[in-house]
């Protein structure tokens, strides 16, 4: 069983010439099936750009980028949208729920874009909304929900067509202490349920959260405290 | 697609007076074409009828008073006559010398009061031959037309239009009805149906309000009356003796009328001093109609494409101000797995259903505008399927063509830089 993704000396430069921005360089990674990484820098260390070409949303400038063993590269638009509807869930800082959709509508979106009949997306969204605790919220708008529901709304949604990663960009940035330590022990049950996730995170109490520890620094693999980490953890 | 459609109408309906004025260039650009095509059609109908019933193989010739500084008065005592118009003469005239005339069919108008107890009705009395209804394909809803026997027996019976039994507010059974033609009595044997179609028109065509005539036998006519006609009229007797008010005359083929309409004006011409005839000819009327038509059919199109033009580009104009209001929403779905083209779908779908509205409101209002245009006026308005049909249509294109740019615009949108946008 190939990894769940694998990047492969990627480079990310922004713009030319002397006013070339070297975002990333030389990145090395594997992430395997089972996985929780979570990626640590200071900002500007390159991190949310890694966690965009994860999310197939950026594409490296050189390297290669393989998810479940496929190269990214040989990937036109259609079949990306594909890959980050099928494979891919995301949970982003500031939530990026669809403001004039309800709450199951917004989880609904990936099911729907997945071609899934009307009656099973609604079964399903109703499942996912209950399982991240927001039954009785279904038919709120986004502007109705406090911070942390939004964000158990992001995750309901990144999870509805069971994918193979679940990224999260900075998920408590714009919540208060207690209710990060609910996102947070949220996103610990789906890993102990089979999730893989990658956290992109610079808070350190956030990070010691995940079995495995990557910290970027100016672009580069920092440290990596390995995949033996996990195994430990798992154990 | 139906689910497209229920989120593009979820959409319209956030920003209700958007949507409504935006839609309004498209509304009033469907609704001015649609009254213009329906009340173009009206009109249209209208005199195509009116010079159908005419018959395109008749060649109509009227008695014309002449002005007055130029009549041949005679004066006997404290009386005048006046004579004018056309003459037995003519008929025959016309009838030998031409050989396409099938038949020149004579009409004499008896200028007397008519009566029905002690109530004046407004019409005019022509006395016809029987072929005079045939030709002019006047059939009776009611009786008869006129026969051969009733002019061979000089009966005195008429047939009327249905226009005057209402006129005389008359309730009972009007082959019972007898009217009173100056001082004789008519018995009615037959009723015509009103003439279905009255616009302004008719009055420029020259053809005549012929829901104003009483029909009775020629012979009769000249038998009772004679061919002078006295009238009193403004403090003396004034007299006019007119042998013939109208000429029928029947071409044996289409193609032979315009000749045949040339040969009459040069025989009549050289039997008339004064111009006191008129010839019309119902087919040079329906040749110049196609041809106005025809103008009409080049300049509705290019207007109402005008309109929904500016009408388009009102909704172009809206729809890239509200992908770019959007871009947001367009990074998410397409970070949730949305492609290109269901990106280029949801706002193609927006846009038409959006003109759709606007086209279905538009006809609405133009048959509305329609029905009251034509209760201000006479005009007969015709709404046809096809205009529904094609107005719809147009605005659905309308929606196509302008709103593919924004989608396709929302759809290329980098996901990345989408998402990011604030």
């Amino acid at each position: 069983m190939p990894a769940i993704l694998e990047l492969h000396g990627v480079e990310k430069i922004y713009g030319s010439g002397p006013a070339a921005l070297r975002v990333l360089s030389d990145v090395n990674l594997t992430v395997e099936q089972g996985e929780y990484v979570a990626v640590v820098g200071p900002s500007g260390s390159g991190k949310s750009t890694l966690l965009n070409i994860f999310g197939c949303l950026d594409v490296p400038s050189s390297g290669r980028y393989l998810v479940e063993g496929k190269d990214t590269a040989t990937l036109d638009d259609t079949q990306l949208s594909h890959l980050r509807n099928r494979r891919i869930g995301f949970v982003f800082q500031s939530f990026h729920l669809v403001s004039h959709l309800t709450v199951l509508e917004n989880v609904e979106l990936p099911l729907f874009y997945a071609r899934r009949p009307r009656a099973e997306r609604r079964r399903r969204a109703l499942e996912l909304i209950e399982a991240v605790g927001l039954s009785g919220r279904a038919g709120h708008r986004p502007a109705q929900l406090s911070g942390g529901e939004r964000q158990r709304t992001a995750i309901a949604r990144a999870l509805a067509n069971e994918p193979a990663l679940l990224l999260a960009d900075e998920p408590t940035g714009n919540l208060d202490s207690v209710t990060s330590r609910e996102i947070m022990a949220l996103i610990g049950r789906l890993h102990r349920d089979g999730a893989t996730v990658v956290l992109i995170t610079h808070d350190p109490e956030i990070a010691r959260l995940a079995p495995r520890r990557v910290a970027l620094r100016d672009g580069r693999v920092e440290s990596d405290s390995g995949r033996t980490a996990a195994v430990e953890a798992g154990a | 697609m139906i689910e497209l459609i229920r989120e593009a109408l979820r959409n319209l309906r956030r920003h209700k007076l958007r949507t409504f004025l935006t839609a309004l260039g498209i509304i009033f650009g469907v609704a001015s074409v649609m009254s213009m095509v329906s009340t173009g059609e009206g009109a249209r109908r209208a005199i195509l009828q009116q010079i159908g019933e005419l018959g395109i193989r008749n060649i109509i010739i009227n008695a014309h008073r002449p002005p007055e500084e130029s009549n041949v008065q005679q004066q006997q005592g404290q009386s005048w006559t006046i004579e004018y118009g056309l003459t037995f003469h003519d008929a025959d005239q016309i009838r030998e010398t031409l050989p396409a005339v099938l038949e020149v069919l004579p009409v004499h108008d008896v200028d007397k009061w008519i009566w029905f107890k002690s109530r004046r009705l407004e019409a005019k009395v022509r006395g016809v031959t029987p072929e005079y209804f045939e030709r002019l394909s006047y059939r009776p809803m009611l009786g008869r037309t006129l026969t051969a026997d009733d002019g061979l027996h000089r009966r005195r019976t008429c047939v009327v239009r249905a226009r005057l039994l209402r006129d005389a507010q008359y309730l009972g059974d009007p082959l019972e009805l007898d009217l009173k033609v100056g001082s004789e009595y008519f018995r009615v044997v037959g009723v015509l149906p009103d003439t279905e179609f009255q616009s302004p028109n008719r009055a420029a065509l020259g053809i005549d309000d012929r829901t104003l005539e009483v029909y009775v036998p020629f012979d009769t006519v000249i038998d009772r009356f004679g061919l002078e006609n006295r009238k009193f009229r403004s403090g003396s007797f004034e007299s006019s003796k007119v042998e013939l008010h109208q000429l029928l005359c029947v071409i044996d083929d289409e193609n032979h009328v315009e000749t045949s309409a040339r040969g009459i004006q040069t025989i009549l011409s050289s039997f008339h001093k004064k111009k006191d005839y008129e010839v019309t000819v119902p087919l040079e009327l329906l040749e110049s109609r196609r041809k106005t038509q025809r103008v009409f059919d080049i300049v509705l199109p290019i207007v109402a494409g005008i309109s929904l033009l500016v009408g388009g580009i009102g909704v172009l104009n809206i729809m890239l101000a509200s992908i770019t209001e959007r871009t947001r929403e367009i990074g998410i779905r397409r970070a949730l797995g949305a492609t290109g083209l269901d990106i280029t779908w949801q706002f193609l779908v927006e846009t038409v259903t959006l003109t759709s509205l606007g086209g279905l409101l538009g006809v609405a209002l133009g048959v509305g505008g329609t029905q009251v245009l034509q209760r201000l006026t006479d005009w007969k308005a015709v709404i046809t399927p096809w205009s529904l049909a094609l107005s719809l249509g147009v605005s659905m294109l309308t929606g196509i063509a302008f709103g593919l740019y924004p989608a396709r615009k929302a759809a290329a949108m980098e996901p990345i830089a989408a998402l990011r946008h604030e």
